[in-house]
């Protein structure tokens, strides 16, 4: 029991590390306070030329290509990043993801940047 | 209370009946919150959604794709069998535990299916499963403070 109450409040700590250590990077995994941003995106992904399908996008990212995403968005560029850095680094794909947050104007996040 | 009103109306109900929660080591509130979690979690059909790791959080658990399916096996009897144990009664804060684990588990296998929801619910589990039922959970309080 005290070993489980021990665990218990390292797992408590190790939320509340999470939650200040997300004040510090762009994604919001792990980091479950509250978010109060609507970012409504499309991804679009050309290899060798030719733009992949939603489906393919999809398949691709197993995430939804357009959608409305209501965590931060640096999660969607955190998974197309790391999936271009390691399945997909030999596809040289060239990635846009246009997005608006909170009906903010539209910007444009680019792989490779 | 209207959960204990029904166990005492119906004492003859046998133990590991699902709508009992007074027969367990756990307190009865406690657990009929674990198993309202689970079931949403079951018709949300996150069982369906366990696969193998893929854009892992932890880039270590790509080395399950040389291994097709054994992560996801792995993991789906890893929610399924203590989902059915916890729903049927039987020795509930060890399955609430091997739920919790096993959800971060599901988690850090893929930065795709990750949703904050199920994260919390994976805290709700691992957190009651450290309580008595004589016991105050002071630390699942502590929990959902940091969840509001």
């Amino acid at each position: 029991m005290r070993i489980g109450l021990v665990l218990a409040w390292l797992f408590i700590a190790s939320q509340v590390v999470l939650i200040v250590y997300s004040r510090f990077i762009p994604e919001r995994f792990f980091c479950w306070a509250p978010f109060d941003e609507q970012t409504v995106y499309t991804i679009n992904v050309v290899i060798d030329g030719n733009s992949l399908s939603m489906e393919e996008v999809e398949k691709r990212y197993r995430y939804s290509p357009d959608a409305i995403e209501p965590r931060a968005i640096d999660n969607i560029f955190s998974i197309v990043e790391q999936y271009e850095k390691t399945y997909g680094k030999t596809d040289n794909a060239k990635v846009s993801i246009t997005y608006s947050t909170n009906g903010h104007p539209s910007k444009t996040w680019y792989y490779p940047q | 209370m209207v959960l204990s009103s029904i166990e005492q109306n119906y004492p003859w109900l046998p133990k590991f009946y699902p709508w009992r929660s007074d027969t367990t080591e756990m307190r009865w509130n406690i657990l009929v919150m674990c198993k309202l979690l689970l079931v949403i979690l079951i018709l949300n059909g996150f069982i369906w959604k366990i696969g193998d790791p893929y854009i892992p959080h932890l880039s270590f658990l790509d080395m399950f794709q040389d291994f097709p399916g054994t992560y996801k096996t792995a993991m789906r009897v890893a929610f399924a069998i203590p989902a059915g144990f916890l729903l049927i009664n039987y020795k509930p804060r060890l399955m609430c535990f091997i739920l919790g684990i096993a959800i971060i588990l599901i988690l850090l296998a893929s930065k795709s299916i990750f949703r904050n929801h199920i994260f919390i619910c994976a805290c709700v589990f691992l957190m009651s499963s450290i309580y008595k039922r004589e016991t105050f959970p002071v630390l699942s309080s502590f929990n959902w403070e940091l969840f509001i």
